[in-house]
């Protein structure tokens, strides 16, 4: 008989409620981004994140069931990200999960939100040999992860300061251009013809760590020089130059650990010059890329119902007196 | 008719189950931050005791607060999501109610006062359905009549200021029991009006009103 799995992600700025069958097959993906709410602060407020999934969460999942078109009595467990996260929001999610556990008499299983990401790769390419190299870049995480086989993972490389798409984020600010910043200098970067203003890379003498707060700074101090610089050629350097790190960094893992695929998650993923050198770069190794669907690169809960449908397996439930982890671990 | 009623807006995470007017079972108990993970199993212990099925249940009702936000919205999550499953109504109560249930008797208005951090308090006469106010400990003084009693964890919290001008009655939570098998019949309503009484913004709200221009993500 096949698995069926529903899972809830709250554990920062998207509502989503999925099922998925047998671990990688979506039956409905339902996705609400509360990028607008937070727009105005300029960044994800935690009370504002998790006052709107309390909201937002019941009529998500209604229609995640009516979409998937499945039973309750079908479902072979309910799943939930109770970390890393936001707390508040972590626990609307965990709390509708154990309570939907608890009515429909069924498993509870909590995920490990970075686990997800790295099973987003299966939703699209269940084939996918491990062990692989995936790279998580978003506003809140940015790692190489040596995917030894399904469960066990090494962090390889992790950033010093801020995140990818927190430096992305950073940026646009300073720059006027808005939030959130990733999209926008995507935008300004691909329209951009001349020639992007040259960014030190940053590249921390071979070691598979980043640090982006000094790409950030030498921005503002290139600025302060050149206070006639146009937007849209810095945007473009400065995208140039976290493009050329996070795939430089991520080849040098790839070799590394002699791996014959590797793979693309969280927001950031979704970066159009990112995607292309990633790709062009595997190519160029002879390295199986996965470049995801952009719907599988941000937060989604069809990757937590995915991981959830494989720690089930592995591990069994989880009790229904547990909670969150906001600094939750791979 | 079966109710199974929540609160965890306050210290006190609590369930009840109440065939119309007797209660069947009840679970609680006072943490700082263990809401989350214990209300679930509470839900499934009163169910035990009773002996009854989930299914046999036709109404939810809910403390939506005032109080503290996580416990708000871990006993509303949970009230909605068994709403959604059961397809029942969800009643609402607030947490001065609550508090207001187990009040005891006093010749002179009696209040339920709820902490509400950063020096302020949620407050409400105890039968009188007004919209609580949000005031500090000394705002709530001036405004309190002669020969008051004051209970609830705001009361407990500065008891020292109040008990110049007032009674205090200390230790009194919400009553879950009460939540069970208060007479209802006209809150009744779908499960999406169930919301959560916040009474003031999210902090980063207030702060963008002060200082138009935004404040920073971390
Ligand atoms: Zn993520």
């Amino acid at each position: 008989m096949s698995s069926l799995v529903l899972a809830i992600e709250t554990s920062c700025d998207e509502t989503s409620v999925a099922v998925v069958a047998d671990g990688t097959r979506m039956l409905s993906n339902v996705v609400s981004s509360q990028i607008e709410i937070h727009a105005p602060f300029g960044g994800v407020v935690p009370e504002v994140a998790s006052r709107a999934h309390l909201e937002t969460l019941e009529p998500v999942l209604s229609q995640a069931m009516s979409e998937a078109n499945i039973e309750p009595a079908d479902l072979t467990a309910v799943a939930a990200t109770n970390g890393p996260g936001l707390i508040g929001a972590l626990l609307v999610g965990v709390t509708a999960a154990k309570t939907l556990a608890l009515a429909w008499d069924k498993p509870y299983v909590g995920v490990n939100h970075l686990e997800g990401h790295l099973f987003a790769a299966f939703l699209e390419r269940p084939d996918l040999q491990v062990p692989m190299i995936t790279m998580l870049v978003s506003g809140g995480h940015t790692s190489i992860v040596h995917v030894k086989e399904r469960g066990r993972y090494e962090v390889v490389g992790s950033t010093i300061d801020d995140a990818a798409g927190e430096a992305f984020d950073k940026v646009a600010r300073y720059l006027g251009l808005g939030y959130p910043g990733g999209p926008v200098i995507d935008r300004m970067a691909q329209a951009f013809e001349g020639e992007p203003i040259h960014f030190p890379r940053g590249m921390m003498d071979g070691s598979l760590d980043f640090s982006f707060s000094g790409m950030k700074t030498s921005v503002i101090n290139y600025v302060r020089k050149h206070p006639e610089t146009p937007n849209d050629a810095l945007a473009a350097g400065f995208q140039e130059a976290v493009v050329d790190v996070l795939v430089t960094k991520c080849m040098q893992a790839v070799e590394t650990y002699g791996v014959a695929s590797a793979c693309l998650g969280g927001g950031v993923a979704a970066n159009s010059a990112l995607r292309q050198k990633f790709a062009a770069e595997c190519a160029a190794r002879g390295v199986d890329a996965l470049v995801p669907a952009r719907q599988f690169c941000t937060d989604n809960a069809a990757m937590i119902a995915a991981a959830g449908h494989w720690r089930f397996e592995a591990d069994g439930p989880t009790a229904l007196d547990s909670g969150a982890t906001p600094n939750l671990r791979l | 008719m079966i109710t199974l009623a929540l609160s965890s807006s306050t210290a006190l995470v609590g369930v009840a189950l109440a065939h119309d007017g007797d209660v069947l079972a009840e679970r609680s108990l006072l943490t700082d931050r263990r809401h989350a993970e214990e209300i679930t199993p509470m839900v499934q212990a009163v169910l035990a005791a009773a002996d009854t099925q989930l299914t046999a249940v036709s109404r939810i009702v809910v403390d939506v607060g005032p109080g503290r936000y996580t416990g708000m919205r871990v006993g509303i999550a949970t009230a909605k999501t068994l709403a959604y499953a059961l397809g029942v109504p969800v009643a609402t109560v607030t947490s001065l109610e609550l508090i207001g249930a187990d009040a005891p008797a006093h010749d002179g208005p009696r209040f339920a006062v709820v902490d509400a951090r950063r020096n302020q308090v949620f407050a409400a006469e105890v039968g009188n359905a007004t919209t609580p106010l949000v005031v500090s400990p000394a705002e709530l003084i001036e405004q309190l009549p002669r020969n008051s009693l004051l209970v609830g964890d705001g009361a407990d919290r500065y008891a020292d200021e109040f008990s110049a001008v007032a009674s205090v009655h200390r230790g009194v939570v919400p009553s879950v029991a009460a939540a069970a098998t208060l007479d209802l019949a006209v809150r009744g309503g779908p499960a999406a009006l169930a919301a959560p009484l916040y009474l003031r913004e999210p902090d980063a709200a207030i702060n963008i009103k002060i200082r138009p221009g935004g404040v920073g993500g971390k």
